[in-house]
């Protein structure tokens, strides 16, 4: 989806010839013009008084435009005088006609999108008009037009009374309007929202929030531009940074408003966020790697359960920090270990070697430490041994021993005296590495290393519509209706809002013997979020960190993230349904990992703000197999 | 007649009169290929809407939702030297060759062909038809009806007799000895869909709008436009939330206030103040304000007003009441002398949205309205018990959007999305059609002659009101 440039569109007010507007907007160097459906002064009346009987076209002529330039070229715009939640029921009986023959005929048009205005909290009636409508299949965006701070907190320093309360508080809050709609909506994924960028910009929070949300425009009036030297129109640093977070989602831009820098012309508004583009810091090598799969929800590998193919490992072997990771920890703990022990081998076994590279990762670690080592590559996929066999072959020779076996049930001759596996998820267990770890640990010398020496997984909650909608349409025949949302997700998370700083959730270390003890995978814990702005939660994201010895840790945690890491991209938690919390309050989550002995799964379910049903009980929905 | 506009816009949103019953008609087509406008001049309003008749008619390339006269500036001059005068707007010259002077308001000229002169206050004005002249103070104005004409100071008024008049300066008015008098150049603005206000020139004796100036005004549709009673001032009302006030000597802006947070529909000035003018907006709230402050809005609490309000009209009489009218059709009018709680009284007059609402001229109870109900109403507006005093049904089909008293016959014009301007003669207190009796103090009441565009009035104190009373049958003449 990516664009080489980025894509702006001018708002007309009036536009006396759609041909003349249209050419005005393209030579100005915008890609597409907002034009008034109908005329925004053209009342009309239908059920009482000599009006409802006018005989006049309701517009001008879909023949002056070709159907081709309708459907890329025009954004339609609903009246401005509709009041579909007008108190008075004339009013709003006129005006949910109106609207209605406006929607229509906009259909008709088939333009791309079409711009409503949301005006305040009471929009319930127009919801449910709107929502009729897009029930019904029709083809096109509905951008709600929303401004970022209300207008009845923009007022001028023009009174001369004081207000009641201090200045600086916001008193209504627009999100609050779109939450509303949105929802009565049944979070349809048509309606979207075009953001008017106001003056004054909210907080970071409800900055936050909104970039959570489904923005698919922006609105750009040409009043909160800047003039610099030249006389060109800028932004200031803020807008800037707001702008920038708006092109990462792909949202477009609409510039409204007078040219009020005469001589330059509307052209050079179009210019100058062309340029912002342009200037886009350049992706970072996870961005680059995750191009494309932003929002697209993976179920999760299963390594364990099924067979890896060879373009996995392929992919996952291009990583650049993993391996010089573990190449490092391997590095430090051989040193250890010869210190410790002085000994004149090590041995060294590789669990879930894979195709080879955290094989490659030991020997050169071990040339680097000018330490012998002796390798188990010990690997239970049977395509993936083929590689190993080869490699073993032609480029390890002896210093390897290749296992076609499952670690769980290997007999070794001997006891290593460093284990080094990756069998990490995204969330750090999910892939079963403590049950597979356990299991190996009885060929560990009793003080054998195990590379990682523990991992923990987190949590943070997160407010996406996108991402809740997105797992709603994942329905399969197969399963029960609720089943989408009872199972995580991988998923590269971008459009959203991560609400709260992510917390620890569930630790693991190895070797993992304590004396006396079953070593036990179960695992219950409770975890509190605080909520700074009124969100809706749609989930959680799932991370881990891990170290892999000493100092060398691996993590996706947002905070911690390792430099240029893809391996692995967050998970998602689902929840059935959003719930609202308001600023203020706390998110509490109750989280289990349960080992029935013939697979693992995961339940959760929020107790705070409201208690709601268990997600995934007994795992009907999603496991792990063993 | 030097243009008609081509393209026949339908929907007439606003009409204007000027003192001497000149109608500027403002014309949008809000359907079909062009959305664009246009501005008429009728010399009689009765020859309204055929544009075959029209004296002067312009083309925009925007609809118009309102457009105002400017009449004149403020130097306004109406000299008739077949003795009678007439009255122009505050700043007043009056001239006479009965040998009597009468004097205006305060900046008065007192005008004499017998010779002799007679000196007003401060900004004098002297003329004398012995061929020479005396000058009053800086402000001065020389008349002589020998024929030649000798100029003044920047703002000049030239007299003179001979028949033919001669402009001075931009605000100009020349006086003609026919009986009839010619105001100088008339102004108007326009308030237009594009967010732009225009401002045309009449000239060529009314019969080309010439283009004077654009301003960029507004980021949306300007609803309406409002003069200040002295016309230095004027405001614009736009969808974009704002309003603009507007210097009209330079016609740059002033002051852009954002005081309301949704559509402001109208604004009224004040018929007396030129600095205080109210607004009515979408939000719901009236605001009045005083231009003179630096936090010039005062927000007006407690109104109760049934519905949104959509335009205002302050009433002629007093200094502070104002009339009210509502998306639902009401009616109402507020005593601004206790802003802390405005009474109110209302009347549901119409079934839709009113639109304009005008008082009849020096009449503090008559208020014309008009709707999107497709009637023309006038009402009795007082403090206790408004009372409808008659409404038209008939004769639109469509949205009535502009109303406006025609000051010289008293008939009350309306226009609409029918493509109608309708002039009726407004019946009273419920009683037989008549004509309109103008009663001034201590004087015998004379009738107007509503068959001609003139009417006689013998002279009476300016400051005067004058009372409308039901006319007897034997009073028509």
């Amino acid at each position: 989806m990516a664009s080489q440039r980025v894509s702006c569109g001018r708002d007309f007010t009036s536009s006396p010839d759609i041909n003349g507007t249209l050419n005005e907007a393209v030579k100005s160097g915008f890609d597409f013009a907002c034009v008034p459906v109908v005329n925004p002064r053209f009342k009309r009346e239908f059920f009482n008084g000599p009006a409802k009987n006018r005989r006049a076209a309701l517009t001008r002529s879909d023949m002056l435009l070709t159907s081709e330039d309708w459907s890329s070229l025009i954004v339609g715009k609903m009246s401005p005088w509709l009041q579909l939640d007008s108190t008075n029921e004339i009013i709003r009986k006129n005006s949910i006609v109106a609207f209605k023959q406006e929607l229509a005929f906009a259909s008709h048009l088939s333009v791309p999108a079409i711009l409503i205005p949301l005006k305040g909290p009471n929009c319930a009636n127009l919801a449910r008009v709107l929502n009729s409508f897009v029930l019904q299949g029709h083809n096109h965006q509905f951008w709600m037009r929303v401004p970022m701070i209300a207008p009845e907190d923009s007022l001028g320093d023009v009174f001369e009374e004081e207000e009641e309360e201090g200045k600086t508080e916001l008193k209504h809050d627009t999100w609050h309007w779109w939450n509303t709609l949105r929802l009565i909506c049944d979070c349809n994924k048509k309606i979207s929202i075009a953001l008017e960028v106001t003056e004054n910009l909210p907080s970071t929070q409800a900055i936050d929030r909104w970039c959570g949300e489904p923005v698919k425009a922006a609105i750009l009036p040409t009043s909160i531009f800047l003039t610099n030297k030249k006389g060109y129109p800028v932004l200031s640093r803020a807008h800037q940074q707001l702008v920038k977070r708006l092109f990462k989602l792909d949202a477009q831009m609409i510039i409204v408003g007078n040219c009020r820098h005469g001589d330059k012309g509307m052209r050079s508004y179009q210019q100058y966020l062309d340029h912002l583009w342009q200037n886009q810091d350049p992706p970072d090598k996870v961005m680059q790697f995750a191009k494309g799969y932003e929002d697209y929800l993976q179920c999760p590998l299963q390594p364990l359960m099924d067979n890896l193919e060879s373009q996995t490992y392929e992919v996952f072997e291009k990583d650049p920090f993993k391996y010089s990771q573990y190449q490092k920890a391997v590095l430090l703990a051989l040193q250890d270990r010869v210190k410790e022990t002085n000994s004149k081998v090590v041995v060294v076994m590789v669990l879930g070697a894979g195709r080879g590279p955290l094989v490659t990762a030991s020997m050169n670690a071990a040339r680097k430490a000018d330490i012998k080592i002796r390798v188990y590559a010990v690997e239970k996929n049977p395509n993936a041994v083929v590689t190993l066999e080869n490699l073993k072959c032609e480029v390890w020779g002896d210093l390897v021993t290749v296992v076609s076996c499952d670690m769980r049930t290997w007999d070794p001759p001997e006891k290593a005296d460093i284990i080094v596996s990756e069998l990490l998820g995204s969330f750090g267990d999910n892939e079963l590495s403590p049950e597979c770890l356990d299991g190996a640990e009885r060929f560990l010398k009793d003080d054998g290393i195990s590379i990682p020496v523990n991992y923990t997984s987190f949590l943070a909650p997160l407010s996406s519509p996108k991402l809740w909608t997105e797992t709603r349409n994942c329905k399969d025949q197969n399963k029960p209706a609720d089943a989408p949302f009872e199972t995580p997700y991988v998923v590269k998370l971008h459009n959203m809002n991560v609400l709260d700083t992510a917390q620890p959730l569930f630790h693991f270390h190895h070797p993992n013997r304590v004396k006396g003890e079953i070593p036990d995978n179960n695992r219950y814990e409770v975890l509190r979020f605080n909520v700074q702005e009124s969100v809706l939660l749609h989930g959680f994201a799932g991370y881990f960190e891990c170290v892999l010895y000493a100092d060398v840790t691996l993590s996706i945690v947002p905070e911690t993230h390792s430099p240029g890491m893809f391996s692995w991209f967050p998970m998602y938690f689902p929840i059935k349904e959003p719930v609202f919390v308001r600023s203020g309050n706390h998110i509490a989550v109750q989280f289990w990992r349960i080992n029935d002995g013939k697979k693992v799964w995961y339940e959760w379910c929020i107790s705070e703000p409201e208690v709601k049903p268990i997600h995934n009980p007994n795992g009907r929905a999603y496991t792990i197999g063993l | 007649m030097e243009f008609i506009p081509a393209v026949v816009t339908r929907h007439l949103d606003s009409i204007h009169f000027t003192e001497d019953g000149a109608l500027l008609l403002a014309a949008s087509s809000l359907t079909n290929r062009y959305w664009t406008g246009s501005l008429w001049h009728f010399d009689s309003p009765d020859t309204a809407p055929d544009t075959e008749r029209c004296a002067a008619g312009v083309e925009l390339n925007c609809g118009i939702s309102d457009a105002k006269w400017i009449n004149g500036s403020s130097n306004v001059i109406a000299a008739c030297d077949s003795g009678k005068w007439i009255s122009g707007p505050s700043n007043v010259i009056v001239a006479c060759d009965s040998g009597k002077w009468i004097s205006g308001s305060s900046n008065a000229i007192a005008a004499c062909d017998s010779g002799k002169w007679i000196s007003g206050p401060s900004n004098v004005i002297v003329a004398c038809d012995s061929g020479k002249w005396i000058s009053g103070s800086s402000n001065a104005i020389a008349a002589c009806d020998s024929g030649k004409w000798i100029s003044g100071p920047s703002n000049v008024i030239v007299a003179c007799d001979s028949g033919k008049w001669i402009n001075g300066s931009s605000n100009v008015i020349a006086p003609y000895d026919s009986g009839k008098w010619i105001s100088g150049s008339s102004n108007v603005i326009a308030a237009c869909d594009s967010g732009n206000l225009a401002l045309y020139e009449l000239c060529d004796k009314g019969h080309t709008f010439k283009h004077l100036s654009q301003a960029m005004a507004h980021d949306d549709i300007v609803t309406s436009v409002g003069v200040n009673t002295d016309k230095t001032k004027a405001t614009s009302a736009s969808m974009d939330t704002r309003i603009k006030l507007w210097d009209l000597e330079e016609f740059t802006c002033t002051a852009t206030y954002q005081a309301h947070w949704d559509t402001v529909w109208s604004t009224a000035w004040h018929l007396s103040e030129t600095s205080i003018f109210l607004s009515a907006s979408q939000d719901g709230r009236l605001i009045l304000w005083d231009t003179r402050k630096s936090k010039p809005a005062t927000v007006i609490r407690n109104t109760s007003l049934p519905a949104l309000p959509t335009c205002v009209a302050w009433q002629p009489s007093s200094k502070l009441s104002v009339a009210v009218g509502t998306e639902a059709g009401h009616l109402l009018l507020l005593d601004l002398r206790n802003l802390a709680a405005p009474s109110s009284s209302s009347i549901k007059c119409h079934e839709r949205g009113v639109h304009k609402i005008v008082f009849a001229p020096e009449s503090s109870y008559q208020l014309a309205s008009v709707s999107d109900d497709c009637t023309v109403a006038v009402t009795d507006i007082s403090d206790s018990t408004p009372e409808l005093l008659y409404r038209d049904e008939t004769n639109h089909s469509d949205f009535v959007h502009g109303v406006d008293w025609n000051p010289v016959d008293g008939r009350l014009f309306s226009c609409g999305w029918d493509f109608k301007v309708v002039g009726r003669t407004v019946p009273l207190l419920g009683g037989v059609a008549g004509n309109v009796t103008v009663k001034t103090n201590g004087l015998a009441p004379e009738t107007m002659d509503t068959s001609t565009q003139n009417y006689n009035l013998t002279c009476g104190e300016m400051k005067n009101k004058t009372q409308v009373e039901k006319s007897d049958q034997s009073d028509i003449s």
